[in-house]
């Protein structure tokens, strides 16, 4: 077990060998002077490795992966900051210090490109943000896109799937995008409906935290999916996992959600791994080359509100 | 000693007013030109509608620069009239966002800062400074100390100025309760 502190949010190296966790210590636990720190840890012992000093302004928000995040290359790792004016710590991990503060107006959670240091950021106006820096870790460039959703009428989960440069995005009303988000400025490469109409009738909606998983080949989407859904039930955990083939954006299958608010795939792409967010119990289900998903194991109380979950293997 | 009193305006209390927000709307349409995407995503944080991004992107950096110019020129009185109408809708922009709530990055230049409404305050005296800028002075010629003595005040707004948003930086963020915001 490691310690996150308080409200801490944690991200990996590219070679999973180190885990990153941004969090706040305050000097009289709940009160007195507030220090934020990343601390670096090594996953094969689990052991502290060091510690980097950060400025006292990190968003101490509920988990996602956005939050904190390491660049392509292992070089930085990047916090969110929120004063709440937003902006991005970008701590140099040779030097272990700080290299630059990135203001990023407007925008949040950081999603970096698979080679280099540059980030993407979700922006409240429906754009992308793409940031790449330079050795150093200061702002080199900063485009952005052209309007990829309606922040108004059908905004994205901040939650986004990825592999390498291809990046998974879902809307509240369950409308799938794909990005690439490798280049200087983010491109669209795709846009799939989760739900048809008919579904769309009946409210079905997805819904929860890290709420959908692409498998490791990015063949297919697994959903937590809720009916009845409106605006302000975007967290609801889920009814059903739907399962959606990303090709042909059709719908394979649908399972009972087990109250599932978060979910990811094994590595391997083997087994879907999810979060209960009713009990707070962990659930895994073995996933057959067709993609079909029979459910294994269920721990009681894996976490108590537990809502990131990442796989080891 | 002869000292006399007139009811105008001496030189430096018209130019040290006009130094000031000369220096400001130049290096903040500088800045804006400079960073061109950043203040394009300040806009956008700012809510300005789509249509408006583009056009606002292009035209406030060059309406700054040539606030600047025309306080510098003959045509002073003008260029103040221009700063105070930018000085307040920047105001009424952020007191907009404050009254709602949204403690965006304010797009100050340099680190990021919230909003606050002490922001909003030092552009209500920004825009007494554009008053005095708009006064005609008494004849009288500038000597080389009074130029002197220009410059050095303008040295100073500036150490005042950047010495004034970094308190604020350093400032913990208030925690209003509930009951105060509704």
């Amino acid at each position: 077990m490691i310690s996150t502190g308080f409200a801490g949010n944690f991200s990996f190296s590219p070679e999973k060998n180190e885990l990153y966790v941004a969090t706040t210590y305050l000097s009289r636990g709940s009160r007195g002077e507030r220090i934020d720190v990343l601390e670096v840890h090594d996953t094969e012992t689990l052991g502290f490795k060091y510690e980097v000093s950060l400025p006292p302004k990190r968003a101490q928000a509920l988990n996602y992966r956005g939050l904190v995040s390491t660049t392509g290359n292992g070089q930085f790792v990047l916090v969110q900051n929120a004063t709440p004016a937003t902006s991005i710590t970008v701590v140099h991990l040779q030097t272990r210090q700080v290299a630059s503060e990135v203001p990023t107006p407007g925008c949040w959670g950081t999603l970096p490109a698979a080679q280099g240091a540059r980030f993407s950021m979700l922006c409240g106006d429906g754009k992308v943000a793409t940031i790449t820096l330079n050795e150093q870790g200061q702002v080199q460039d900063r485009q952005l896109s052209e309007k990829m959703f309606d922040p108004d009428n059908d905004a994205w989960f901040h939650h986004a799937e990825r592999l390498g440069d291809r990046y998974w995005f879902v809307s509240f009303q369950g409308q799938v995008s794909e990005l690439n988000l490798g280049g200087p400025v983010a491109q669209r490469v795709a846009q799939t409906a989760l739900v048809s109409a008919k579904d769309k009738k009946a409210g079905w909606r997805p819904g929860g935290y890290q709420n959908f998983a692409v498998d490791p080949q990015g063949q297919r989407l697994v959903a937590a999916m809720h009916s009845q859904g409106a605006e302000g039930s975007h967290k609801r955990p889920a009814e059903q996992l739907w399962v959606l083939d990303l090709a042909s954006g059709k719908r394979l299958a649908t399972y009972p959600g087990m109250g599932t608010a978060s979910l990811t795939f094994s590595r391997h792409g083997q087994r879907l791994q999810a979060l209960d967010g009713m009990t707070g119990a962990m659930n895994v289900w073995r996933v057959d080359a067709a993609g079909r998903l029979k459910h294994q194991v269920n721990v009681a109380r894996a976490g108590e509100a537990a809502l990131h979950i990442e796989s080891h293997d | 000693m002869n000292v006399s009193f007139t009811f105008g305006l001496d030189p430096l209390l018209v130019w040290i007013p006009t130094a000031w927000p000369a220096a400001l709307f130049a290096h903040a349409g500088v800045a804006k030109l400079l960073d061109r995407p950043l203040f394009l995503q300040h806009l956008g944080a700012y809510r300005v509608p789509s249509r408006w991004l583009t056009p606002m992107q292009n035209a406030l950096p060059l309406a700054e620069l040539g606030v600047a110019a025309l306080l510098l020129s003959p045509w002073r009185a003008l260029g103040a009239a221009a700063a105070a109408l930018l000085l307040l809708a920047y105001a009424s922009a952020m007191a907009v966002h404050l009254r709602a709530g949204r403690r965006l990055d304010c797009g100050c230049g340099g680190a990021p800062l919230p909003l606050r409404w002490a922001l909003v305050g030092r552009n209500a005296g920004l825009l007494a400074l554009t008053a005095w800028a708009s006064q005609t002075p008494v004849e009288r010629a500038m000597s080389l100390a009074d130029h002197a003595v220009t410059a050095a005040a303008l040295l100073l707004g500036c150490l005042l100025w950047v010495a004034f948003h970094q308190v604020l930086r350093q400032q913990r963020p208030h925690r209003q309760s509930f009951l105060e915001k509704h």
